[in-house]
């Protein structure tokens, strides 16, 4: 965690002018894909997200089936252009633990045990990268599950929460992230408060991971609004 | 049936157990009746049930459902087919496809031989009379059968002449259980 780096600024306002606890600004999109069976774009601040579901469908090949439900197979990837390095394309540490932490998360809301035998594939495709991927990610792919009709018991909404110069703040942005003092992303069921994804990275006392995870909580409250209505527009026009 | 013009997303309550009964598209928890899934809700006041019509669902087979499949296996008393579409439905199968369809189901008429009936990599358009414990289709219709044929000597498609089939390439005639517009569907949109 890099010290000299100011990341707040005189007036108690962050870098990009933002309040501790505001969020960046959310458009979220669904059915933007003819081909897939549901589909959702996010835009989160710098980070655009395209999220694709295809299925429940026959699992192949068959010794992976399960004979009482279906599994949930996530797929995150990191386009090469999506950093300002070129990001080397394919399968690396970091995404596929993204793609099982999304993944996992995402099979707790949905019904599989009413598509035994079958896969939901789940594909997450991020253009551009301003940290925070893996909730935008997420995100997306939830409102792209309801697209596409998949049974579920709720949708999941995603928000990080972070330190940076001994402050709590709210969605970190990629320079918070990168020089920050800790990062928690969390993944919540807005309906019924259930947590279905937390990590952290770096060091938070009690009180301060209390305050970021309420913060995070109660930012999951709003974006949850975006995807509602994301998903009525989205009825609306057909 | 009176229709409410309210839209649901997954997870959104309907109701409690005291006031509606679930229906199609929704789920009891703890009392509570939820939507899941993106639609438009219904209530039915005279059986007090709640439902939700979905704008798009997963592709379950069902009974009555008619089906496109590819022969796989041929017994004596049935053949054993994979089913690859649901006619009306664009999306991929979820669940069962294999299918089986006896002798007695094949033709309205008496059946001696299945094999003069289907061949191994035929394509047939079938109704599912069957779907628990398992699946299982029939032919017994006028306009149902096969699709597309290859030809048992040199794997070329054939083509229809009069109640049987021909093979363009060798000259071969085969016999089946024609469907209505065989050669008519594009199988590789399927």
């Amino acid at each position: 965690m890099n010290k000299e780096v100011k990341l707040l600024r005189e007036d108690g306002l962050r870098l990009d002018g933002r309040r501790y606890d505001e969020l960046r600004p959310i458009k979220i999109e669904a059915g933007v894909l003819n081909r897939a069976d549901g589909s959702a774009y996010l835009e989160w601040g710098s980070n655009k997200v395209l999220a694709a579901i295809y299925g429940p469908r026959e699992l192949h090949p068959r010794h992976m089936q399960n004979s009482m439900k279906a599994i949930v197979r996530c797929k995150y990837s990191m386009a090469s252009f999506s950093v300002p390095d070129r990001k080397r394309p394919g399968p690396d540490r970091r995404s596929t633990e993204i793609s099982k932490v999304i993944g996992e998360a995402l099979e707790s809301v949905i019904f599989t045990e009413q598509f035994p035998r079958t896969v939901v594939d789940v594909f997450i495709e991020v253009f551009q990268a301003d940290a925070g991927t893996r909730v935008a990610g997420l995100t997306a792919a939830s409102v792209a599950l309801a697209d596409a009709g998949v049974p579920m018991k709720a949708l999941i909404t995603a928000c990080a929460a972070g330190k940076v110069e001994d402050t709590v703040v709210l969605d970190l942005g990629k320079l918070e992230d990168n020089a920050g003092q800790a990062d928690l992303p969390m993944a919540i069921i807005p309906t019924t408060g259930e947590i279905v994804l937390m990590q952290m990275d770096g060091h938070l006392t009690p009180a301060e991971f209390r305050k970021a995870r309420d913060m995070a909580v109660n930012a999951c409250y709003q974006i949850y609004e975006m995807q509602k209505d994301a998903l009525k527009r989205r009825y609306a026009a057909e | 049936m009176v229709e409410n013009e309210e839209i649901v997303i997954p997870g959104e309550k309907v109701g409690t157990l005291e006031e509606v009964i679930p229906g199609r598209g929704t789920f009891e928890e703890n009392g509570i009746v939820y939507s899941m899934g993106l639609g438009k809700l219904r209530f039915d006041i005279e059986e007090m049930k709640a439902s939700v019509r979905t704008l798009k669902s997963p592709a379950q087979i069902r009974k009555r459902d008619l089906v496109i499949a590819v022969v796989n296996d041929i017994r004596n008393s049935m053949v054993v087919a994979r089913v690859v579409h649901i006619v009306g439905n664009d999306r991929q199968i979820a669940g069962e496809t294999t299918a089986s369809l006896h002798v007695s189901k094949v033709s309205r008429d008496y059946v001696q031989d299945i094999r003069r009936m289907f061949r191994i990599c035929d394509y047939i358009r079938a109704r599912v009379i069957q779907v628990r414990p398992s699946l299982q289709v029939s032919t017994a219709e006028g306009d149902l059968g096969v699709l597309r044929a290859l030809c048992m000597r040199c794997r070329a498609p054939m083509t229809r002449k009069d109640n049987t089939l021909k093979c363009p390439e060798c000259g071969r005639i085969e016999t089946r259980k024609i469907g209505a517009d065989y050669g008519d569907v594009d199988l590789s949109k399927l």
